[in-house]
Order: C-alpha cells, then structure tokens, then sequence
C-alpha cells in the first residue's frame, strides 16, 4: 500500500480573535429630570429623586446634565420620552408628546439639506446601538430663528436614541 | 380579591410608598379600592401589568398608558369603579362583558359589580359617580334578567323588597332575583310597601315556599303584617332575612342570607330541598291494600 493519499489543498479554517472593543464609560440619567440615581446599584428603574422617570443609560460624553432638555426617540422617529426642561422648551406636556413623530416638534435646522446625515437617518442608527454620538443642529417645527445643537447617541434600556438639546 | 397594601405594591414595584401615591394622584392608576378601614388596597394584576411595564418603556407616563390599555387578567373591581369614576360607560359596559369571557353572570355582579359599585358608595347624599355606576349596574342587571330562562323548579320565592333607589341593597335585590331566576326558581319581587290585605292571588299563584325580607327601611309592623298574610292559610313559609331587613337582636329564629348573591341563592335552594324531603318524609303513607 503506498503512502497516505494526498488530499487536494484547499483554504484551512481558523478562529479569529474579534478586534478588542473598547467598552466606553456609561453614565446613568432620570428621563424626567435628568438626574442620576442617587443609588449606586438602584434596585429599581424609577428615579428615586423625582419618581417620574425611568432610570436610562447612555455613553458618557452624551449624557445630558441634570435639568437638560432632551428627548428619547425610538426607531420609528416616536417620542417615547421627554425631560421636564425639554417639556418646559417645547412648550408641550409629556403626555402629549409621547407616541407622536418627532418631526411635530424638533426638525433638523440645516439650511442646505443633503450636507451631511439627516435627522432621521442619525436617530434611526442610534435607536438601533450603532453609531457614535453625532450632533446636529435642530429647530422647533413651525417655528425659525430658534435653533438647538442636539447631541444624539443612544441609549437605553430598552434601545432608544437619545436626543440632548444644548 | 386579590387587594395588597400600598407598602406591599410599592416595593413590588421598587418605589416608594409616596412615589406609588403620588402616581395615583398625577395618573389615575394604579387605582386602589379602599377597604373598610380606609387603607387602599391595590389589584395585584393592576400592579403585575404596571411592573411589567416599566421594563419595557422609556417614561413612568408611558409605562402606565402601556398597562392600562392592555387590561392585563380580568376585569377587576377597581378598574370598573375607575370606569364609573370616570363616567365611561362604553368602558363599564366593555369591562363587564370581558369579565363574562372568564366569570359566570353571578360570579361578575358579585366579584366585580357590586364591590365597584359598593366603593363608590358612602357619601350622603350619594355622589354622582355612585349614582351613574348604580344606575349602570341596574340597567345591566335588568338586561340580564331579561335573557334568563324559564322557571325549571317547583321552588318558589317571594322577595319582599324595602330598599330604594339608589341603595346599594336595591342592587343586592335585583341581583338575588336575577341570581335565582337562573337557577331556575320561581321569583317574584314586590315592594315592602304593598297592601297585605291584596297579596291572596298572589300567594295563590306563586305558592311560595321561602319568603325573603330585603332592605332596612320597612318598619317592624309592616314586616310583620306581610310575614302574617305570607303565612296564613297553613303555608309553610320559611321567612329569610336579606341586607338587614330585621335588626340584630340575637334572638331572631329568622335565618340571615349571606349578602352574595350566590351565596343567598345556594342557601334558599339547599333549604328549600331539604324541607322539600321533610314533607316527602312526613306524608300520610297509603294503606297497604289487602286482598
């Protein structure tokens, strides 16, 4: 018998190590003040500060400070939730606004559309996880002349984009 | 029931027990019922569905529209009583209905009608939420009755009734009535302020073998004469006392029934068959025939 038989030589499989991912540091805010929990480890995810919002969490640089307007948008472009500054801002109660399109309140305030990622593109892709933080500059719908920065990330839980109107 | 207590609900939740009332205040809900003593007493489902909830919105508002619209278990007492509170009467109506999906007609008059209605109760003179949950429950329970079947038993029960609109006992009546309408018995319901000298064809035509005394606000000498016409002639006519109709003394031989409807209804039955084979018992039996 002759010699093991040779096999044609074909690609081989080998595990690739995933590319190290760098776990950026998460802050924690009340969706209705602003906020953080007072507790470390809170037991539970209503503010023990205000008892009116849900505990979020967001990446560092774009949590809001407390007292901040901001908006939580989901990834249909729905208000899920709004800040008692952003409420006070936008002239509009929270019961209101929530479950209507963001564009019947903020709408991107670029004077020369198609320079850059839209609105809707940005706070889809951060409603989904992706994405770094990303700011636009915003303006309340029906009205000009008023304009806000809105830093944009998301957040969660449940995964959302949070929209930080400085 | 399954109530628990705000301290209870609010760790259930991870709140404090102001944050859970505050909650009440600002949204309507969780909606507690209030127990004798005053202490709210919170639906465990109402409280489930909100926990539930709030993993899964992104604000206390929406994490409560979320729980109510989905109405999580069966109707419950408090969100009827929210509904009569709120005058929604599609929404009574609707709750009513899912309830009959799960719980027999009397099971909803008893665990989900009458402790609505009864939670909104108290007041003198009677509030407009009670007056519009009472009148409500009224209607619901003659749409009921309407659609009960025919009499299938021999049993007879003549209910003499001293409430009046809009006592809460009024709608313990008519749910006693509708109760033994369905279990076949032959009712009829007359005021306590009927003349007993006219009631001859009636008791002809009915043979009633239990009489119930319903309501507190006949006098004594007017239960009396009615009880003494009822039984006159030899009928053996076994007399029931019904929300209170006699007071407490602890003499009377007059048997109370139970303030649910089911309750009352098994009771007068169970009596009424058990006289039934005393009687059988006790006849004359024939002369054996000798040939």
């Amino acid at each position: 018998m002759s010699g093991a038989a040779s096999y044609p030589r074909r690609a081989a499989l080998r595990l690739v190590q995933p590319a190290p991912v760098e776990l950026q540091p998460i802050a924690r805010f009340c969706g209705h003040c602003g906020h953080p929990p007072e507790s470390v480890q809170p037991a539970t995810r209503v503010c023990d500060r205000c008892g009116l919002g849900l505990v979020l969490e967001t990446v560092v640089e774009a949590a809001p400070s407390a007292g901040a307007p901001f908006l939580v948008l989901d990834t249909a472009l729905m208000i899920c939730a709004m800040s008692a500054a952003a409420q006070r801002d936008l002239a509009v109660d929270e019961t209101e606004a929530v479950h209507r399109h963001v564009t019947e309140l903020l709408v991107a305030a670029d004077a020369e559309p198609g320079t850059g990622a839209s609105l809707a593109d940005v706070v889809v892709r951060a409603a989904r996880g992706d994405g770094d933080t990303t700011t636009l500059a915003v303006r309340p719908a029906n009205t000009f002349g008023v304009f806000f920065q809105a830093r944009i990330a998301p957040c969660g839980p449940p995964r959302a984009a949070l929209v930080v109107l400085d | 029931m399954t109530g628990i207590r705000t301290n209870a609900a609010a760790a259930m939740l991870g709140v404090s027990p102001n944050t859970l009332r505050s909650w009440e205040r600002r949204f309507g809900f969780p909606a507690p019922r209030r127990s004798a003593g005053g202490h709210r007493q919170f639906e465990l489902a109402e409280v489930e569905s909100l926990r539930e909830a709030l993993a899964e919105t992104h604000n206390v508002s929406s994490a409560i529209a979320l729980a109510r619209a989905r109405g999580e278990g069966p109707s419950t007492p408090a969100r009827l009583g929210a509904a009569f509170g709120r005058f929604e009467e599609d929404k009574a109506c609707r709750l009513l209905e899912e309830s009959l999906a799960v719980r027999s007609i009397e099971r909803t008059i008893d665990e989900v009608l009458m402790p609505a209605v009864t939670g909104l109760a108290g007041e003198a003179p009677p509030s407009a939420e009670y007056e519009f949950a009472w009148r409500l429950a009224t209607g619901w329970i003659a749409a009921q009755r309407r659609l009960a079947p025919p009499a299938s038993r021999s049993d007879a029960v003549l209910i003499f009734d001293a409430t009046l609109p809009p006592d809460i006992e009024a709608l313990g009546v008519q749910a006693l009535e509708l109760a033994l309408r369905r279990a076949g018995a032959r009712t009829l319901t007359l005021s306590a302020a009927t003349d007993p000298t006219r009631l001859g064809r009636v008791l002809r035509a009915l043979e009633p073998n239990a009489l119930v005394l319903a309501g507190r606000r006949a006098a004594l000498d007017t239960i009396g004469r009615l009880v003494y016409t009822a039984r006159s002639g030899g009928r053996q006519v076994e007399i029931y006392d019904y929300c209170g109709a006699l007071p407490e003394t602890g003499a009377s031989t007059v048997r109370r029934l139970d303030r649910a409807s089911i309750a009352a209804c098994q009771m007068l039955l169970e009596r009424a068959r058990e006289n039934e084979f005393v009687a059988r018992d006790q006849r004359p039996r024939p002369a054996a025939l000798v040939s």
